[in-house]
């Protein structure tokens, strides 16, 4: 009875010891697994993490630089109105001003002036032309003297009802009485295309000097006296030596006029 | 009546184009042109225009015959080559003389002259060399303005020689350039012309 007891009590405690063994071969196991798939849940949830933050916030940044370009795009195009707005406004003050001198001059001239401006160029390269959009309706003839604020511009040649042409300083068949106020020396002045106007025939040992100013001489009642004409540029003797020739720079820029004076001759 | 035939209404319809395509040359010259210098020199559209029309149209006298040359004298041969200019290239060029004198105190003889002129070297004769309008009107711009200058000076304007250095070579240079986008239109316009000519008959 005893040895079957005591074989009863070493086969409890063997598989006592057996599932002891078991639950802690399982514990062995299942702690390091469980231990690894916490840590991979939290690698990935870390990972998840990070790339949800960091697609929020590219999301974000592109959305701000989508926002930004926007903005961009609007202020350039308010920055190319204010651009032109300004260039008008510019324009409009040069106009202004332009006006306003010729205005001081109308007054000053104290006599019939009408103002026009030009509406075209001579279409060839031989004649120094340009027309006005004024005429015989505005009491314009042939002869009358044309001038800007910053000097003289020519004189008309021909007239039609509401336009005239006239002959640029520039061109060579215009010629004009003019002085040179330091030292009241006369001369006709005479165009050469582009290049600079000329003083022919003027006394060898005359005192000019370059920067010298030209201004109109005003006898012949079409230009007004001491109009600016331009600035001695060189002194030299002519090609034979018995005189001497004088260029001057024109004051009137007459590749770029648009407001004009024109004075119809006087009529004593 | 006159209008009644179709070679009437189809000749009438050639001359109304080519009005409109000299008023709209004139005014892009007027308009455009004259505001922009190169060098202080303007290019010269009618010019340019009145040489490519002679070019390109020529002159309607049949070209002689091997035969035909060989027993024709020098005399017959130089009077048939004087003869055998571009009459459309002259009225052309008259049309543009006339526009011309209503803004230059000067009736330009050369543009006739050298729409004439231009139907001697028509390409025609040049199996069609496009790139020969370039040369061409390069050459009959300066033989033009050389005309402009001798009439000028012959009216008395000063300084007329001294000027046409100044202008000659970049205005013709100018207009050799802009040659090509008047030719080939104008070339398509021939062929078309020509085409529509020989498919009515």
């Amino acid at each position: 009875m005893a040895v079957r007891n005591e074989s009863d009590l070493e086969a409890q405690s063997q598989s006592v010891a057996e599932y002891l063994f078991l639950i802690m071969l399982v514990l062995m196991v299942a702690v390091p697994v469980s231990g690894m798939a916490l840590s991979v849940s939290s690698w990935f949830s870390s990972i998840y993490a990070k790339g949800e933050y960091q697609f929020v916030s590219t999301k974000n940044l592109a959305e701000q630089l989508l926002n930004a370009s926007t903005r961009i795009r609007t202020l350039e195009s308010k920055l190319a109105q204010n651009e032109l707005e300004l260039a008008r406004l510019k324009q409009e003050s040069r106009d202004t001003s332009r006006l306003r001198s010729l205005l001081g001059l109308k007054s000053k001239a104290g006599r019939v002036t009408v103002s026009a401006e030009v509406v075209a160029r001579n279409p060839d390269n031989w004649f120094e032309q340009v027309v006005i959009d004024k005429g015989s309706a505005e009491k314009i003839t042939v002869g009358s003297a044309v001038i800007s604020i910053a000097g003289v511009v020519g004189q008309v040649v021909r007239v039609s009802e509401h336009d005239s042409v006239v002959r640029l300083a520039t061109d060579p068949e215009q010629k004009e009485g003019v002085l040179i106020s330091k030292l009241g020396l006369t001369g006709t002045l005479v165009g050469n295309y582009q290049n600079l106007a000329r003083i022919d025939y003027v006394p060898i040992g005359t005192n000019v000097d370059v920067g010298d100013k030209v201004v109109t001489l005003g006898k012949a009642g079409i230009f007004p006296d001491n109009h600016p004409v331009g600035t001695v540029a060189a002194v030299r003797r002519d090609a034979n030596g018995a005189s001497m020739q004088i260029d001057v720079k024109l004051s009137e820029n007459c590749y770029d006029i648009s407001q004009v004076l024109v004075l119809p001759p006087l009529e004593n | 009546m006159i209008l009644g035939s179709a070679r009437s209404r189809k000749r009438l319809g050639e001359i109304s184009i080519a009005a409109v395509l000299v008023l709209v040359v004139w005014l892009i010259q007027l308009a455009l042109l004259s505001k922009f210098r190169f060098g202080d020199v303007l290019c010269n559209l009618p010019l340019t225009m009145i040489i490519v029309w002679g070019v390109t149209f020529g002159s309607p006298m049949p070209k002689p015959t091997n035969d035909e040359l060989r027993v024709s004298t020098l005399p017959a041969i130089l009077v048939r080559q004087l003869l055998s200019g571009s009459p459309s290239g002259a009225i052309i060029g008259a049309f543009f003389a006339a526009l011309a004198s209503s803004v230059i105190p000067a009736y330009p003889f050369a543009y006739p002259i050298i729409g004439w002129t231009a139907g001697y070297f028509s390409l025609k004769n040049f199996n069609q060399a496009a790139f020969l309008c370039i040369p061409l009107v390069f050459l009959l711009s300066f033989l033009g303005e050389i005309i402009m200058a001798v009439q000028l000076s012959l009216v008395g304007r000063p300084e007329v020689f001294s000027h046409l250095a100044m202008i000659s070579f970049p205005e013709a240079l100018l207009n050799a350039l802009i040659a090509p986008v008047l030719f080939f239109p104008m070339r398509g316009w021939f062929e078309f012309s020509r085409w529509r000519h020989m498919a009515t008959e």
